[in-house]
């Protein structure tokens, strides 16, 4: 029986939230393609196996699989809302260290920084939008189209919003200050408080939070200074 | 010593005992309600319980007291401000009313939680117990008061202090407007959960020892009528949770343990009016009626869009209401007088009249001058951290950046 959507996209974002910081971008690209092209229709998935193979298709320079095994075995306790985005809807690629960082073919647009933690958490909320199945992703990018504490940022942030609400396939590249990530994080609290309820907006909102704190950059970037 | 002066001596030991176990009752005010909101504004919750108490006695011992107590024509004292001289047993009577003063304050704190600023809020609980509650009670307590001539019955305050407390809370959640998310588009209201349930039960526990002083100490007298008092108050708080779980059986509903508290605390109230007056079989009846007006009062406030964070103008303002009808109607020996029933509702309505427009002048006020309500960012990061700079829960919730 195939696997629905659903599950494969819970199956990617636990591979890639593993992976993110101990592979190289094109390492998970690979990983990724492997995992939806051999295992895609697999019903009962096991990680041991699909790690074995990422061994036999990617260089042991490329990414630290024993890492990336004991990353999955903890991820896999996690509710799925908190696995954060889906590496297929455009999510940026974190390098598993400084020197790699730099154009690399093929990879999705990197981010640095603060902007990376700020832009991960913005995907994050949306992919799990996407994920409850009833076009509340696309109400909420909507609502941000039309907010006007989205109009009253800086024209040139307001604008990078606005563009990417419109076509959120594409990374998100804002460079903001931390007041203007914050009016972003707070206009989609409000909208989720109205949307789903207080509860689910505080649940998710945490969920967001350790999943950007995940990042390598929330070390110095915590996502928390964005509340 | 004569035996006068021995009584006089027990007299004014039992107010003090009866003080300070009314004044336990605000630490389970704190527990309760800090329980029945999220952990993001726990903190602010105990906060306003605690500070509402300590404004609250200043302002009821300079002006409040005076109010109640003073010489009166009838509507409000005018003496007997800062009180510092007299006998010993009118200083316990003072601490005693003092500490029903801020009951009635916190009563307002629980409702509001969750988005009514802290400083804000201590000038309205100030001026609830400062004003607005010592001049009701001047009407009912202050033995030249217009209702208590008038043979008002409310032996410890089923109206005085629960209704009162309960109508300035309706005032404040009505110019405060609910919680941001609270009611969906489509007018659906949405649970919001308490963050520490085993707190709450504690809290309505603690409530109920309070409660005994509250009602017992109401005699300000050591006498063997406190016997009574206290069962009637314990069988109408326990025919109150009684009554409350016959009635989400019978009309269908969640049986809740925090709504099971209310169900234990609207027996409570209900009893305080009618407790030294009542048959014990009747205290029975009145908090069973308690448990069902409560569940009533719970429900019509949901399509009001009325956000009360924790049912207080449910458990206070309208099973206040219940208790003090059922002081007249079952009036030892002399069971369903009308004309006392009537003197019940006027003291019914003129509650109503007198804390609910005050109270909602007194918020309008506060709110035109600074912000009552905190803004939609602070409701996201919670009161404990916008508020105070420190957060219930550190381990979990973190720390917050500026």
């Amino acid at each position: 029986m195939p696997v629905n959507e659903q599950e494969r996209s819970v199956r990617r974002r636990l591979i890639f939230a593993a992976m993110n910081g101990n592979a190289t971008p094109t390492a998970i690209e690979k990983a990724i393609d492997t995992l939806d092209n051999e295992f895609g229709d697999v019903e009962e998935i096991r990680f041991n196996q699909v790690i074995r193979r990422f061994q036999q298709t990617l260089d042991a320079t490329e990414a630290n699989l024993n890492a990336v095994l004991g990353k999955v075995m903890t991820l896999r306790q996690k509710p799925a809302e908190e696995l954060g985005p889906d590496p297929r809807n455009g999510v940026a690629i974190q390098p598993r260290s400084p020197s790699e960082r730099g154009p690399s073919p093929g990879a999705a647009t990197r981010r640095v920084g603060l902007h990376h933690v700020f832009a991960t958490m913005v995907e994050t909320f949306v992919a799990h939008l996407r994920n409850l199945g009833n076009g509340s992703d696309r109400h909420l990018l909507e609502a941000l189209l039309q907010s006007p504490e989205i109009e009253k940022l800086p024209p040139r942030v307001a604008k990078a919003i606005q563009d990417w609400t419109q076509s959120p396939q594409g990374t998100l590249e804002i460079q903001g200050t931390v007041e203007d990530y914050r009016t972003v994080i707070h206009a989609i609290y409000v909208w989720l408080c109205q949307k789903l309820g207080p509860v689910d907006a505080d649940r998710l909102l945490s969920g967001v939070v350790r999943t950007a704190e995940a990042l390598p950059e929330a070390a110095t970037n915590s996502p928390r200074q964005l509340l | 010593m004569t035996p006068e002066d021995i009584q006089n001596n027990l007299d004014t030991a039992w107010i003090v005992v009866a003080a300070v176990l009314v004044f336990f009752m605000q630490a389970g005010f704190a527990m309760l309600e800090s329980g029945m909101v999220r952990s993001k504004n726990s903190i602010n919750v105990i906060m306003k319980n605690y500070t509402d108490m300590c404004f609250g006695a200043i302002v009821f011992w300079a002006l409040g007291y005076g109010l109640m107590f003073g010489s009166s024509s009838g509507y409000f004292g005018t003496d007997h401000f800062m009180l510092g001289e007299g006998e010993g047993s009118e200083l316990a009577i003072l601490f005693f009313q003092m500490m029903f003063a801020a009951t009635a304050a916190t009563i307002v704190s629980g409702a509001l939680a969750e988005r009514i600023r802290f400083v804000p809020y201590l000038f309205a609980a100030m001026t609830i117990t400062g004003v607005i509650y010592p001049i009701y009670g001047s009407w009912v307590w202050n033995a030249d008061g217009w209702l208590a001539t008038r043979g008002f019955v409310d032996f410890a305050g089923s109206t005085v202090v629960h209704s009162v407390g309960g109508w300035c809370a309706l005032a404040g959640v009505m110019v405060l407007g609910p919680r941001l998310g609270k009611y969906a588009q489509d007018g659906q209201s949405r649970e919001i959960g308490g963050h520490n349930l085993p707190l709450v039960a504690f809290g309505g526990l603690i409530l109920w020892f309070g409660w005994f002083g509250f009602n017992g100490g109401s005699t300000l007298t050591a006498d063997q009528s406190i016997g009574k008092i206290c069962l009637n108050t314990h069988l109408a708080g326990a025919a109150g949770v009684v009554g409350f779980i016959m009635a989400r059986v019978i009309f269908g509903g969640k049986l809740l343990m925090t709504q099971t508290v209310n169900g234990g605390l609207a027996g409570l109230v209900g009893i305080t009016a009618g407790c030294a007056t009542m048959d014990p079989a009747y205290a029975v009846a009145t908090g069973l009626a308690a448990g069902f007006v409560c569940v009533i009062a719970m429900s019509l406030c949901e399509p009001l869009q009325l956000d009360d964070a924790v049912g207080a103008i449910a458990v206070h303002g309208v099973c206040g209401v219940w208790g003090t009808l059922a002081a007249g109607m079952f009036y030892e020996g002399d069971l369903m007088n009308m004309a006392r029933v009537q003197t019940q509702l006027l003291g019914i309505t003129a509650a109503f009249l007198w804390a609910f427009p005050t109270s909602w002048v007194t918020f309008k006020i506060i709110s035109a001058i600074v912000d009552l309500r905190c803004s939609s960012m602070d409701e996201q990061r919670g009161l404990d951290f916008t508020e105070h700079h420190e957060v219930g829960y550190p381990e979990f919730q973190g720390q917050l950046h500026a």
